[in-house]
């Protein structure tokens, strides 16, 4: 997007009366949803660094007549995040070790391997992608309650939130997108020099896929993080809650906390998706132009 | 145990030729394919399966099912407040559509004709996308606050007069709404903004060397060359929408006086508060039935237009 030398409004237009009224009628309204898109922000930071007595200030101020930063300590320590963290980064490290190989070899099979009906296979994999998640919420909980074939209850364990993470056709369509890339003539060389297949994805697939990697290891960092409904559902003994667990548990259920300290929390468990995509924004927006085809 | 059943199957194919050409016709291939194969049956195709046929079962956890055949269909069809929760989300989904749909469009056209800033803006209105869900919720808990919230400030700077946003049954969904067209905006904008900058250069180009206006421009090339990405984003924001309930979850709990009860919190009732999974099944599977419908629509529609540009 940044090579483009021209719009729909060319150097020559904007030279006319009308032409330029409605360029800055543009510029206005831009400036404007910058404004209603960022200044909430900057009234939630505030309000997070003020006293009990000052959000319920009338009429009230933007500015607290000094910055408490205590807060943010106070709510490190009411919302446990140390502990909370540690088991959002589990989830975190079980979705690395399971999903990534998972996806991987399946994404590998798919652009490099033999297989009986191939197509139909696929579609199999990627049909999963045109149903709601809802769809899913309640036979899976049914299903994790009494795994078939082991007839054991996973619920309440971490593998509840695992193994069906585990089965993510969108990875394995953004893998396979990308290693179908992979030039052919790498590949049969290795063959014919007598590499297994188990080495040539690992020498030779991987190391070339790295950028679609990262991408997909952050998404799933960032996702993994704000994840909600499916971990509250099938998490519920408090020493596994995730961040946002704990954030809904005691901002909306016991309503103890004032609301600066919960504007605090709030901003804690904000800081971690922010700082990433500011660093990794070209990664992010790479899968978002894609996510946004799965809704 | 592995090496065991191995030369098991070669004594059985006879010989370690045949098993490597089991291995090269698509044998070796399934292999990679099995723990993908596993998880997918267990967690996607199974529970697909599964959600169809709960619905005519009756179904407690830890007893057998049994079969009820259209009963559990009956009984959600009859209950008042599916029919409320079927109005509400109804409402939300065109609520949603009203702001969220086409305002993005405008502003992505218009913040691509900027000449200078166009990162930052583009980063501004991305910015509450980045907020996790739960955190969004305890953020805007405090913007809808009547008494000192920001909304009620910003109305009063107009001076008009205050809300009670989330307490009131009348602007409850209406804030809920709010809510999420403030935090998805920018990702809709963002998607427009790519299916804009794939327009050809030369195509403003010659339309202005034949003399067309900025509108003339607007309405005969940019629109047309948006509207495939146009009519996936309606499809998309529509499926989203139809599902919504983490909003009303959190933030209203349903209510006030079931005003936020959507489609699918009445299933999460069903399941989770009422412990009636076949009822449960029975109301899902109608909503995935319509989004189906939907979506079946959608690619014929799709299909339709594009071999009429072929």
């Amino acid at each position: 997007m940044a090579g483009r030398s021209r719009t729909v409004i060319s150097n020559f237009d904007l030279k006319r009366r009308g032409v330029k009224i409605g360029y800055i009628g543009c510029v206005v309204t831009a400036v404007a949803l910058a404004i209603f898109m960022i200044y909430p922000l900057i009234w939630v930071f505030m309000g997070a660094l003020k006293t009990p007595k000052e959000v319920y200030e009338i009429p009230p101020r933007l500015l607290p007549d000094q910055a408490n930063w205590a807060n943010f300590v106070t709510a490190w320590r009411a919302f446990s995040f140390p502990r909370f963290t540690l088991n959002t980064f589990i989830l975190f490290a079980g979705i690395v070790l399971f999903k990534f190989p998972i996806t991987c070899m399946a994404a590998y099979a798919f652009s490099f391997l033999r297989l009986p009906a191939k197509r139909g296979l696929l579609l199999a994999f990627m049909v999963t992608l045109m149903v709601p998640g809802m769809a899913y919420m309640i036979p899976s909980y049914l299903i994790l309650h009494r795994l078939p074939l082991f007839h054991v209850n996973l619920l309440n364990t971490y593998w509840a939130f695992w193994l069906p993470a585990g089965a993510d056709a969108f990875a394995i369509l953004l893998l396979k997108g990308f290693f179908d890339g992979t030039p052919r003539g790498i590949i049969e060389a290795a063959r014919i020099d007598g590499a297994s297949e188990v080495g040539i994805l690992s020498q030779i697939v991987l190391p070339l896929s790295k950028p679609i990697l990262a991408t997909l290891f952050i998404l799933n960092f960032m996702g993994t993080w704000r994840d909600f409904l499916w971990p509250y559902i099938v998490l519920r003994d408090s020493s596994r809650w995730t961040i946002m667990i704990a954030l809904y548990n005691y901002v909306f259920q016991s309503r103890i906390l004032t609301p600066n300290i919960q504007l605090a929390g709030m901003m804690l468990a904000t800081i971690p998706p922010i700082a990433i995509f500011l660093a990794f924004q070209r990664y992010i927006l790479e899968g978002v132009t894609f996510s946004g085809l799965k809704g | 145990m592995g090496g065991f059943s191995q030369t098991k199957v070669h004594a059985a194919l006879g010989s370690s030729y045949q098993w490597a050409r089991l291995m090269k016709n698509g044998g070796l291939g399934l292999l990679f394919l099995l723990p993908a194969l596993c998880v997918f049956a267990m967690f996607q195709w199974c529970p697909i399966v599964y959600g169809l046929v709960l619905g005519f079962q009756k179904m407690i956890p830890g007893l057998p099912p049994t079969w009820v055949g259209l009963a559990n269909f009956k009984s959600v069809l009859s209950d008042s407040l599916v029919i409320l929760s079927f109005k509400n989300t109804l409402l939300f989904v065109g609520l949603c559509l009203v702001f969220g749909y086409l305002v993005p469009v405008v502003v992505a056209i218009g913040i691509m004709e900027l000449r200078r800033g166009q990162g930052f803006f583009r980063l501004a209105i991305y910015m509450p996308n980045i907020i996790p869900g739960i955190a969004l919720y305890v953020m805007w808990l405090w913007m809808f606050d009547p008494a000192v919230g920001l909304l009620n400030q910003i109305l009063g700077f107009f001076h008009l007069p205050p809300q009670e946003w989330l307490l009131a049954p009348k602007t409850a969904l209406f804030s809920l709404m709010l809510m999420a067209t403030w935090a998805g905006f920018g990702a809709t904008a963002l998607f427009y903004m790519a299916g804009l900058s794939a327009i050809p250069e030369e195509l403003y180009e010659a339309a202005e060397i034949d003399g067309a206006g900025v509108w003339q421009r607007i309405r005969h090339i940019t629109l047309p060359a948006l509207r495939p990405t146009m009519t996936i984003m309606l499809l998309l924001q529509i499926l989203a929408t139809v599902q919504v309930f983490q909003e009303p979850f959190v933030m209203t709990a349903g209510g006030p006086n079931n005003a936020t009860l959507t489609v699918m919190y009445q299933v999460y009732r069903y399941a989770f508060v009422y412990f009636e999974f076949g009822k449960a099944g029975a109301l899902g599977f109608l909503t995935f039935l319509f989004l189906f419908i939907l979506s079946f629509l959608y690619m014929r529609y799709s299909r339709i237009a594009h071999s009429e540009e072929v």
